[in-house]
């Protein structure tokens, strides 16, 4: 239970709840009633039989929604085909080294820009090698010469998904069964703690992770924040901070060498990026003390308010993958109990970064 | 989360009887079912964008 709410779990569909306390009652009602008079006769007598029939068939179709079987998607059998190895990438994290073979430059303007940083010389054999391809319209991709994903090149940014999740399981020496999920935020650090920065598509959470980062502030992770099971912590994710065409104006003077950043752009009717690497934090994970909804407003006060856990999950869990598994969804939400749950409004950027070092500071006493 | 002692249930079988009518329809229609990704993925830079055409 989470202040006014309750937040159940259907194991069967992976699927999150939000209730009121009074439709916590009449489910909890409805599922001891063996029935329908039972229920009827339970429930207050200011309501009809017929409402009360309403009632049970709306709770019904509740419960029906909500235990749709959860499905993997299929992944075929293919083999990899290494013809598609027109252009080869070496890239260094730390000790690791990784080798991406894409097919075209489209294909490498998927993943590369992000982490263009961390591209050397190839030199030493590779630890890891990845493909990717585009081959009957499907972007394939491999790891060690075994499939991980094959999705219409549409859905190419699930894809980058699986690419960053198991970039991620190799850095950082885990599997996928190991993750509680890849939570859709920015994720910023103070050396103690971190908060995770979330908001829909163009709410400004990258171009705050990027305002932050430039003052005093370390990147974790952008877009995907990975949560580690065995210590409930966000870890490093090394990409850039994807940064969309309409912040360029406002960053360009806070970034240094903004200007120098190379525009990515897949064509010329889509949207451009500008990737900005960050340095890596001291350490590869830290605990999460606030979530934070970020509302960007122009001419408005910088304003961090409490906000509901209703408004948070329906921010983040359709955007975030969330393992099925019932010991990982118990920790979520143990987790959410947890940390802090803030909406920020802002316009002015010096009064923003100053009130979150403030919050830090105040995350950092009560901990 | 629930408790189950003997208090709370009579407390609770209280509740649902003094439930109003328009408390109890307005309570079911105010539901949220969120359901994260199967798989992991990256926000597309434009929604519904193809790079590839």
């Amino acid at each position: 239970m989470f202040g006014d709410y309750w937040i159940l779990w259907y194991s069967i569909s992976n699927s999150y709840s939000v209730i009121n306390s009074d439709f916590e009652l009449l489910l909890d009602t409805y599922l001891t009633s063996k029935t329908q008079t039972e229920f009827s006769n339970s429930i207050s007598n200011y309501i009809s039989v017929s409402d009360s029939l309403n009632l049970s068939e709306t709770i019904h179709n509740y419960l029906k929604d909500c235990n749709n079987p959860y499905s993997l998607p299929n992944i075929s059998s293919e083999t990899l085909d290494t013809s598609h190895r027109n252009i080869s990438k070496y890239y260094l994290f730390g000790t690791k080294r990784i080798l991406i073979h894409y097919s075209s430059e489209l294909v490498l303007k998927t993943v590369h820009p992000a982490i263009a940083h961390y591209c050397k010389k190839h030199t030493e054999a590779p630890d890891v090698i990845f493909d990717i391809f585009l081959k009957h319209n499907n972007l394939h991709l491999f790891k060690n010469g075994k499939l991980l994903s094959c999705v219409p090149k549409r859905e190419y940014h699930h894809m980058q998904g699986k690419f960053i999740m198991h970039l991620l399981c190799s850095l950082h020496h885990k599997t996928e069964q190991d993750w509680i999920g890849t939570l859709h935020g920015s994720a910023i650090t103070d050396g103690n703690t971190s908060i995770l920065f979330v908001g829909k598509s163009g709410k400004g959470k990258s171009t705050l992770s990027a305002l932050l980062a430039t003052n005093g502030f370390e990147l974790l992770a952008d877009d995907v924040s990975p949560l580690l099971s065995e210590n409930e912590h966000i870890y490093y994710n090394p990409s850039s901070i994807s940064i969309k065409k309409g912040a360029f104006e406002l960053l360009q003077p806070l970034v240094n060498n903004f200007d120098n950043l190379p525009i990515v752009e897949f064509n010329a009717t889509k949207g451009q990026l500008k990737y900005m690497p960050c340095a890596k934090p001291k350490y590869n994970h830290y605990p999460c003390g606030a979530i934070m909804l970020v509302n960007y407003q122009p001419q408005s006060e910088t304003i961090i308010e409490p906000i509901s856990i209703k408004h948070v999950l329906e921010t983040i869990i359709e955007d975030s993958w969330l393992s099925p598994n019932p010991k990982h969804a118990q920790q979520f939400l143990d987790w959410l109990q947890k940390v802090k749950l803030y909406q920020v409004t802002y316009s002015n950027t010096d009064c923003v970064s100053s009130e979150i070092s403030t919050l830090f500071k105040q995350l950092n006493h009560e901990n | 989360m629930k408790k189950e002692n003997n208090t709370d249930k009579i407390t609770r079988k209280q509740a649902i009887s003094k439930m109003g009518k328009y408390a109890a329809i307005t309570a079911v229609g105010t539901f949220v079912i969120l359901n994260p990704l199967k798989s992991q993925a990256q926000s597309p830079p434009d929604a519904g964008g193809d790079p590839f055409s």
